[in-house]
């Protein structure tokens, strides 16, 4: 049996008597591990071949990073995800019945995988709001038009609804699936254009 | 212990999150609710990376507000850009209408002297005896004729960036598009192509006028930061921030700095470099933006790139590469 990552309480509550506070973890992660999200996609694509695996294998890199970060912050962060990132997929490797052989192959060259400077590094953080536009422009009409009727406009999910002219559970949900929509264009982005001053 | 199969797991809780946030951004939220939150979080480590990550990338689209006050307006305007082929219209431009004369045998406009070229994707520093320095772009022409008397240079096509030693008794005087571009101690920048020119200036200063006498248009005096877009017949100035003026003189390193471009405008700088030309399918596609600095040649990264920031396709036909959404 492939060892796979439980869902629910189990796996990873809070505990009390962290280290360090909950709110400054939070915002460590935010600030430094969020912003390479996209770099670490690329590693994982190129690491892993079972795509639909990707964003399952994201939530446990995450997972670890912060339950490590509630005993103390990584001084280096980047070096610490991608390392989290390796020792997860060698993990998995040795968990499967059946080794991948790009798998295998590849986690030969992982150290310089890692190691690589990560691309699109020049691309600039100048115009956040055109980015966003630009990711609203990619989501499907409907949860678009409700995202924009209210992150533009600031109505509420009631006057949405008024205003599309359909129920409120509906408009929850385009708003719902907006906000994941959106996010995860924005996370494809690449990194250093994420990254705030 | 429950073991679901994995994908499931972590878009299951990426939807619950995604929910969580729906309520608290566009419900009446109360106490109550930010004490469910607060359990639901604290279950799992995993419900919480999954909520902070869509909770911080959903913040930045607080900015979008920034678009409320503009939207009855700003329907029809076309984003910026850095190119100067946009027409300007910026309140401190000034913008003067005349009539051009008949040309005269000016040997301002039809100097003799050397011609320097580059070919497409060229680029040449040239030195002149005076300690002067002139960088040709690529697929520049300038003819440059100088004499004990006079300091006089034609930019026929192209772009290059000069920096001049300044000689009160023998400015150096650049002509191009039917402009000339008097030095008086200066590092400029100048771009024609047909009939428009652009003058940048980077130090110093330097007047800019039409090349005929008897033209009824003032000379413009630029200060650092001013650029002047010139069209046989108007010229208006506007002023950009260190920053812009730097960005068009990425290509002395080697780079293309693209600030707020369309993939129009984009596509039109590339293929000022590059013999394979990007062509843009639509003008849907060509009116996206974005920011980027990228190597001249380098047109595999711009199409990879755009196919990261905005999932474009790209195929090679006789024409060039294709960009479509």
């Amino acid at each position: 049996m492939v060892e796979k990552p439980e869902c629910g309480p189990t796996n990873g509550a809070v505990k009390p008597g962290a280290a360090i506070a909950v709110s400054d973890v939070d915002a460590w992660f935010g600030r430094e591990i969020l912003p390479l999200e996209a770099a670490l996609m690329e590693f994982l694509q190129h690491n892993w071949r079972n795509r639909s695996d990707l964003t399952d294998f994201r939530q446990d890199v995450y997972v670890r990073v912060y339950q490590a970060a509630l005993k103390e912050l990584p001084e280096q962060p980047r070096q610490f995800l991608f390392a989290t990132a390796r020792n997860l997929l060698i993990d998995r490797v040795r968990h499967e019945q059946v080794i991948p052989i790009e798998a295998a192959a590849d986690l030969e060259a992982l150290e310089i995988a890692v190691d690589a400077p990560a691309p699109d590094r020049t691309l600039m953080a100048r115009d956040e709001l055109r980015r966003v536009q630009a990711a609203l422009d990619r989501l499907p009409r409907r949860e678009r038009e409700a995202i924009v009727l209210g992150r533009v406009e600031g109505l509420t999910r009631r006057e949405i609804a008024l205003r599309m002219g359909i129920a409120e559970s509906a408009v929850a949900q385009y708003l719902s699936r907006g906000i994941r929509g959106l996010v995860n264009i924005l996370c494809n982005e690449p990194p250093t254009v994420r990254r705030k001053p | 212990m429950t073991v679901k199969s994995a994908t499931d797991c972590a878009d299951e809780i990426e939807q619950q999150a995604s929910e969580w946030l729906e309520r608290r951004d566009f419900s009446n939220w109360t106490e109550g609710d930010a004490g469910e939150l607060e359990a639901w979080l604290a279950q799992s480590l995993a419900h919480r990376v999954a909520f902070l990550r869509l909770d911080f990338e959903w913040k930045r689209t607080e900015r979008l507000a920034a678009l409320r006050p503009l939207k009855s307006q700003s329907a029809g305007d076309a984003p910026g850009g850095r190119s100067w082929r946009k027409p300007v219209r910026i309140a401190a431009a000034i913008a003067i209408l005349g009539v051009m004369g008949a040309l005269g045998a000016n040997f301002l406009i039809t100097p003799n002297g050397k011609l320097y070229a580059t070919p497409l994707g060229g680029r040449k520093v040239l030195t002149l005896a005076d300690g002067s320095q002139i960088e040709l772009n690529t697929n520049t022409a300038l003819r440059i004729a100088i004499d004990e008397h006079r300091r006089a240079a034609t930019l026929e096509r192209g772009e290059a960036y000069f920096v001049i030693k300044h000689d009160a008794a023998r400015p150096f005087v650049v002509t191009a598009a039917n402009h000339k571009v008097v030095d008086l101690g200066t590092k400029f920048l100048m771009r024609t192509s047909g009939n428009k020119l652009e003058v940048a200036l980077v130090e110093g200063s330097a007047k800019v006028e039409p090349s005929d006498a008897g033209a009824a248009r003032r000379a413009i005096t630029l200060k650092p930061g001013d650029i002047a877009y010139a069209l046989p017949g108007s010229m208006s100035v506007v002023r950009k921030t260190p920053a812009d003026i730097g960005s068009d003189l990425g290509w002395r390193r080697g780079l293309i700095i693209f600030r707020h471009a369309t993939l129009a405008e984009a596509a039109e700088e590339f293929n000022r470099y590059n013999a394979q030309k990007i062509v843009i399918a639509d003008p849907e596609t060509a009116r996206l933006t974005f920011s980027a600095t990228l190597p001249t040649h380098d047109t595999q990264t711009f199409v990879r790139i755009l196919g990261k920031l905005f999932n474009t396709h790209n195929q090679t036909t006789v024409e060039g590469i294709v960009i479509s959404r």
